[in-house]
C-alpha cells in the first residue's frame, strides 16, 4: 500500500513552491505523533517536516535514512527521515526532534526487540542436542517434526512467555514498590514455590505435574499469607510481612533439604531451584500458560493504575486511588504471573530483576511500551540463555547461570555508556 | 478602585500582581482604617462586602491527632471560595496535621463541611475529585514526562481501565501552558528543577478542578521567584481565571514564610500549639492588631506597611 502511494505521488511530485504552502495546514493533520512532537517555542520551524510528506521521493527518503544513521541520531531518526521520505531536510529534522527529545529516541526499540525475540524464538526451535533444519521439517521428515512439535514448540513457547512473564512482572514489582531492587521474590513467591516444589519431591509420588502443582501451590501460598498479614496489619508493612514469610518458607524448605535423601531427592530439589526448561511437554503446560497469560493482561490493562501506585501513598489516594485495595490486586496478578511461570520452569533468577532495567534506560520513562519492552527483553533474555543452557555443555545446564551471564554485563554496558544517567528509581 | 481591578493583568511580572480582591479590600482599608475596628478572630466582625463569597469549606471544633496524642485542639475556621486561606504558624503548631485530617488520612472529631456535605460521609472517590492535594514535594520517584503526571489528574473521573480521552490530553497541554511548562511536556519529570516540579503539580491541580485545594508549604523548597509564580497561578486558579477551571475553588495552604502569607492569603489563620489563636485577613485587619496577633505565635516580631502606588504591603520584621 505504502509503494502504491510513492508511485502515485510520484506522477505528480508538486513543486517545492507548492510544498512550502502546503504547510501550515498539514502540521494539525498529524498531532499525536509522539516520536515527533515537537515543543512549539518557536513555532514555525516544526512547520517543514509537514512538507515530506508531500514530496515522496523514493531515493530520496533513502538517503535522509542513512543521513540520519550516520550523523548518529539513532534508528529513530532514520525510520523518521524514512518516513517522511525527504532527503536531507528529513535526516535534518530527524536529528533536531530526537536531539531535542532524547527521551523518545529510542521509540524503535520495541520493534527491533521484536524481531531479536523472533529471531530467537527461530534459533530456539531448531538448536539443541538434536539439531534440526528447516529444510528437512519442511520435506516432512516424520523424526524431524517429531522432536519440533513435542520438544521444541513447548519449550520456545515456554521460554519466550515465561521470559515475558518474568521481565513484565519485575516491572511491576520495582514499579509499585518504588524499588530498583525489588523483586518478586520480596514477597516470598520463590522461595514458596521451592518449599513447594520440595514437599512434592519428597513426600508426593514422583512426577512433573505433581512437583509443578505443589510448586505453583507453595509459591501462592506464600503471597498470599504474606498480603494477608499486611493486609490485616496495615498498609505499608508489606515488604515486612514479605520478608517475614520469605524466611519462613526457606526455613520450611531447609528442613525439607534435612530430611531428603541425598543422593536422589536432595539432588532433585537443588536442580529444580537452579530452574530449567528441560524436560517440557505440551501436556504439562497449558494450565500454567493460560494462568500465565490472564495475568499479563490484566497487567497490561493497569498499567496506569501500577504508574499511580509509585506515588507518594497520601498523594495517591488524593487522586483517588484505592491504594491498598489497588496494590493487593496487582501484587496478586504479578505474583499470579511469576508463580506460573516458575513452578513449570524452577528459579529462573535476574530477569525479572535485570529486563526493566534495561527497558527503563532505553526508553526513560514509565509508559506503556516501558512494561511491554521489559517483556520482551526478558523473552530474550530466557529464550537465549535457554538456548545455552543445552547446547554450551554435553549435559543440560541451569537456565540461571546463563541468563545472569547474559544479563549482567549488558547491563553494566549501559550503565557505564551513560546510556540511562540513572534517572528512573535510584 | 476600578483602576486597581485594572491595571494588574500581565501573568507574566512576577511581583506586581496580587488578587483583585485582595486590592480591593486593600484601597478601602486605607480610606477608612481609622474608623473600622474590627475585633481579631471574629468572622463577623469583618466589614460587610457587597457579595460575599459563599463558604467553601467550614471547619467547626476539629481535633485531630496521631494515637493518642492529641496535636490539633478545638480548631474551627472557614474557607472561601476564591480566597486563599493560609495556615501559620511555627513547625509542630498542627499545620500538616490538620491537612492531613482534611484528607482523612487521620481520625478526627468535631465537624468539617466541604461545600455544605460532612466529609466523613464522603468515598474516597468523592473526595478525591472535590479535594486537590499537593504534598510539599511531590511523591513521584520514578522517571515519566510531564504530560503524564498532569494527566494523574484525571484518575479521579476516569473508570479502572480507562485511559485519557483525547479532549483531556488537549486539557493537559493546556494547563501546561497555563503554568508555562508547555515546552517540557515530554520531558522526564525527575530531570526537573523543584520549582518547575511544583509548577508542574499545579497544572496536574489545574485538570483535576477540584473545589478545595490543599498545599501543604509550597514554598518550602522554592527560590525567592517560583514562590511568587506558585502563589500567583494559586490566585489565578482559585479565581477562575484561567478558562479550564470552573469557578468557586478555595485554597487552603499551610505557609512557612509570613511574608508570602501576608502578601497573598485573604485570611490566615494563625496555630500555636494545635490552637487557633487569632484569624487575620490582611487587607483589612488594622495593623497593630495583626502585630499583636502574630507576636503571640512567632515571640516579639514588627509589623510595617510599605505603600506603593496606593497599594499596601506588609512587612514582618524581628524585633531588635
Amino acid at each position: 500500500m505504502r509503494t502504491k502511494q510513492r508511485q502515485n505521488a510520484k506522477q505528480n511530485t508538486p513543486p517545492a513552491a507548492q510544498n512550502q504552502d502546503s504547510l501550515q495546514h498539514s502540521q494539525i493533520d498529524r498531532p499525536d505523533s509522539a516520536a515527533l512532537h515537537a515543543p512549539v517555542s518557536g513555532g514555525s520551524d516544526s512547520a517543514p517536516r509537514e512538507s515530506m510528506q508531500h514530496n515522496p521521493e523514493y531515493k530520496q527518503g533513502v538517503t535522509g535514512a542513512l543521513l540520519a544513521w550516520k550523523y548518529k541520531q539513532g534508528i529513530t531518526g532514520a525510520l523518521l527521515a524514512w518516513k517522511y521520505e525527504e532527503s536531507v531536510t528529513g535526516a535534518l529534522l530527524a536529528w533536531k526532534y530526537t536531539a531535542r527529545h532524547n527521551y523518545t529516541r529510542h521509540s524503535a526499540a520495541p520493534y527491533l526487540t521484536t524481531l531479536l525475540l523472533l529471531a530467537a524464538c527461530v534459533l530456539s526451535l531448531l538448536a539443541g542436542k538434536y539439531p534440526l533444519s528447516l529444510e528437512k521439517i519442511l520435506a516432512g521428515d516424520a523424526m524431524q517434526l517429531q522432536v519440533l512439535l513435542t520438544l521444541r514448540i513447548p519449550r520456545t513457547l515456554m521460554a519466550v512467555l515465561g521470559g515475558f512473564a518474568l521481565g513484565a512482572a519485575g516491572f511491576v514489582f520495582q514499579t509499585v514498590f518504588c524499588n530498583p531492587l525489588a523483586a518478586p521474590d520480596m514477597i516470598g513467591v520463590s522461595s514458596g514455590a521451592s518449599a513447594g516444589a520440595a514437599f512434592a519431591i519428597l513426600f508426593l509420588p514422583a512426577s512433573a505435574a505433581a512437583v509443578t502443582l505443589s510448586a505453583f501451590a507453595g509459591g501462592l501460598l506464600a503471597v498470599g499469607i504474606a498480603l494477608g498479614l499486611a493486609s490485616a496489619a496495615g498498609s505499608g508493612s508489606i515488604v515486612l510481612a514479605g520478608i517475614a514469610v520469605h524466611s519462613l518458607a526457606q526455613t520450611v524448605l531447609m528442613v525439607l533439604k534435612l530430611t531428603a535423601d541425598p543422593e536422589r531427592q536432595l539432588a532433585s530439589i537443588e536442580y529444580w531451584i537452579m530452574g530449567s526448561l528441560n524436560a517440557i511437554t505440551l501436556g504439562r503446560i497449558p494450565f500454567y500458560c493460560a494462568v500465565c497469560v490472564i495475568g499479563l493482561i490484566g497487567l497490561f490493562l493497569l498499567h496506569r493504575q501500577i504508574i499511580l501506585l509509585s506515588v507518594d501513598e497520601a498523594e495517591a489516594r488524593m487522586l483517588g486511588v484505592p491504594v491498598g485495595q489497588m496494590r493487593l490486586l496487582i501484587l496478586l496478578l504479578a505474583t499470579l504471573v511469576v508463580a506460573s511461570v516458575i513452578s513449570v520452569t524452577g528459579v529462573i533468577s535476574f530477569i525479572g530483576l535485570l529486563a526493566p532495567h534495561i527497558a527503563r534506560l532505553l526508553t526513560r520513562d514509565n509508559r506503556l511500551h516501558t512494561l511491554t519492552l521489559s517483556g520482551l527483553l526478558g523473552g530474550i533474555l530466557l529464550t537465549v540463555a535457554d538456548i545455552l543452557a543445552r547446547t554450551a555443555a554435553a549435559s543440560e545446564l541451569p537456565v540461571s547461570i546463563f541468563t545472569s551471564l547474559l544479563g549482567a554485563p549488558f547491563l553494566l554496558y549501559l550503565i557505564m555508556n551513560g546510556n540511562g544517567g540513572g534517572r528512573h528509581v535510584e | 478602585m476600578s483602576n486597581n481591578i485594572h491595571k494588574n493583568s500581565s501573568i507574566d511580572t512576577i511581583f506586581r500582581q496580587t488578587s483583585s480582591s485582595q486590592r480591593r479590600t486593600d484601597f478601602r482599608s486605607i480610606q477608612g482604617s481609622a474608623s473600622s475596628h474590627n475585633t481579631l478572630a471574629s468572622e463577623s466582625a469583618k466589614p460587610a462586602e457587597p457579595a460575599e463569597p459563599p463558604i467553601c469549606l467550614q471547619v467547626s471544633s476539629l481535633s485531630a491527632g496521631y494515637g493518642r496524642s492529641l496535636i490539633l485542639k478545638d480548631v474551627s475556621f472557614c474557607a472561601k471560595q476564591g480566597e486563599i486561606t493560609g495556615l501559620l504558624g511555627p513547625n509542630g503548631c498542627g499545620k500538616t496535621t490538620l491537612l492531613r485530617a482534611l484528607c482523612r488520612q487521620l481520625p478526627f472529631t468535631g465537624s468539617c463541611l466541604l461545600n455544605g456535605q460532612p466529609l466523613e460521609q464522603m468515598s474516597s472517590r468523592q473526595l478525591a475529585r472535590q479535594i486537590s492535594y499537593i504534598p510539599q514535594r511531590s511523591g513521584i520517584a520514578i522517571s515519566m514526562p510531564v504530560t503524564d503526571v498532569v494527566l494523574m489528574g484525571f484518575n479521579p473521573v476516569l473508570g479502572l481501565l480507562e485511559q485519557p480521552s483525547r479532549a483531556q490530553k488537549e486539557k493537559a497541554r493546556d494547563a501546561l501552558r497555563a503554568v508555562g511548562m508547555e515546552s517540557y511536556a515530554e520531558q522526564d519529570y525527575q530531570t526537573l528543577s523543584e520549582g518547575q516540579k511544583q509548577l508542574c503539580i499545579l497544572a496536574r491541580t489545574i485538570v483535576e478542578d477540584a473545589s478545595l485545594l490543599l498545599l501543604d508549604e509550597p514554598e518550602s523548597s522554592l527560590d525567592f521567584p517560583h514562590r511568587h509564580r506558585v502563589m500567583e497561578l494559586l490566585t489565578e486558579i482559585i479565581r477562575g481565571q484561567d478558562p479550564s477551571c470552573a469557578d468557586g475553588k478555595a485554597a487552603l495552604v499551610t505557609l512557612h514564610d509570613p511574608q508570602l502569607a501576608l502578601e497573598y492569603c485573604s485570611r490566615l489563620v494563625l496555630l500555636k500549639d494545635g490552637v487557633c489563636t487569632a484569624i487575620l485577613h490582611p487587607a483589612a485587619d488594622r495593623l497593630s492588631d495583626m502585630e499583636a496577633a502574630l507576636s503571640k505565635v512567632y515571640g516579639s516580631v514588627r509589623l510595617r506597611a510599605i505603600e506603593e502606588n496606593g497599594r499596601r504591603s506588609l512587612i514582618l520584621l524581628p524585633r531588635v
